[in-house]
């Protein structure tokens, strides 16, 4: 089978009990999956997640139409759906408590501000509703157009455009308490 | 397009252009070259760098992921395949019952009936042939 098969070549197959082509789709788009998931849910539940999506890409093949859109879009609906349930559970642990584990090697000074930045932004956002995590990380993390994260998410465009809007608004403000303008962090 | 129109779609969609709806590009293309709409679009990109940033996952763990993954669905596969040879519990009595009744009226109706052919039946039953025919002789 050749590397090179589109996604939705190899989602006719997978619909067939294919399992080689379901494992190349499993490695082309995991890692995708676990970082859309990680940024919506949080760390501690990002691989059972991208894992748990894969499987219903296995049980739910045959409901994949290539008419109706990239398989892609499908999978990134398919892991929003799954982290916004999560990440309502009761349960669930917040975000800040997963961060990772700092390491003792010394790091550059550049470094050190580009981790700090980054833990604001993760800060910020899991302060966000998550329809408004997952509008940002598609549009931006995943650089998908206003039109293809709408499609992704089952909403109209417009009202993707609202939820962009009000997220990046939050942010921002969050993030000029945080981030002066020479971009260090305070 | 004014000022304030360009800030508010900067606010939505960022600092490049390119990634605002088409039917917006042009008009705002004209402010983009003012030296406020810079600003704005700089302002704009500084915190699209900050969003755009994608938390780490290490090759080693969508690798991880994938071979658990790959594991639950080969076993799953298995299941089904399984499941398709599943009888249900009356399944297995009820043939017993209707191979019994098979052969019993196959015997019937291969062996002749009546009391002097019972030797031969015996015989037909128990494969004679390979036994002696008059024990005494051994």
């Amino acid at each position: 089978m050749a590397g090179s098969e589109t996604d939705e070549a190899l989602m006719a197959l997978v619909a067939v009990r294919d399992q080689r082509a379901f494992r190349m789709l499993a490695e082309r788009h995991m890692a995708r999956a676990i970082r859309l998931a990680e940024r919506v849910a949080g760390n501690a539940e990002a691989d059972d997640i991208g894992q748990e999506a894969f499987l219903r890409v296995w049980t739910r093949s045959q409901s994949f139409d290539p008419a109706s859109g990239r398989f892609t879009t499908w999978l990134y609906r398919i892991v929003l759906n799954l982290a916004i349930d999560r990440r309502r559970r009761p349960a669930h642990r917040p975000i800040e408590d997963a961060g990772e584990v700092a390491s003792s090697d010394p790091e550059p000074v550049a470094l050190l501000i580009a981790d700090e930045e980054a833990r604001t932004v993760s800060a910020a956002m899991s302060a966000l509703p998550e329809r408004q995590r997952a509008a940002i990380a598609l549009f931006h993390m995943e650089g998908l157009s206003g039109r293809e994260a709408a499609a992704a998410m089952g909403i109209s465009e417009k009202a993707f455009e609202s939820l962009l809007t009000r997220a990046r608004a939050a942010l921002k403000q969050h993030v000029e308490k945080t981030v002066p303008a020479d971009g260090r962090c305070r | 397009m004014t000022l304030e129109q360009f800030r508010k779609l900067a606010g939505t969609w960022g600092g490049d252009l390119g990634r605002w709806p088409p039917a917006e590009q042009n008009a705002a293309r004209a402010l983009a070259a003012t030296q406020q709409g810079m600003a704005i679009l700089e302002d704009a990109r500084r915190l699209d760098a900050l969003m755009a940033a994608p938390p780490d996952v290490s090759p080693e763990r969508a690798r991880h992921a994938v071979h658990a993954v790959v594991l639950r669905v080969a076993a799953e596969a298995e299941r089904g395949t399984r499941r398709r040879w599943d009888f249900p519990g009356w399944f297995v009595p009820a043939m017993s019952v209707a191979c019994s009744a098979l052969i019993g009226i196959s015997l019937a109706m291969a062996l002749p009936s009546g009391e002097a052919q019972e030797p031969m039946v015996l015989g037909m039953i128990l494969d004679s042939g390979s036994m002696a025919a008059d024990w005494s002789l051994q």
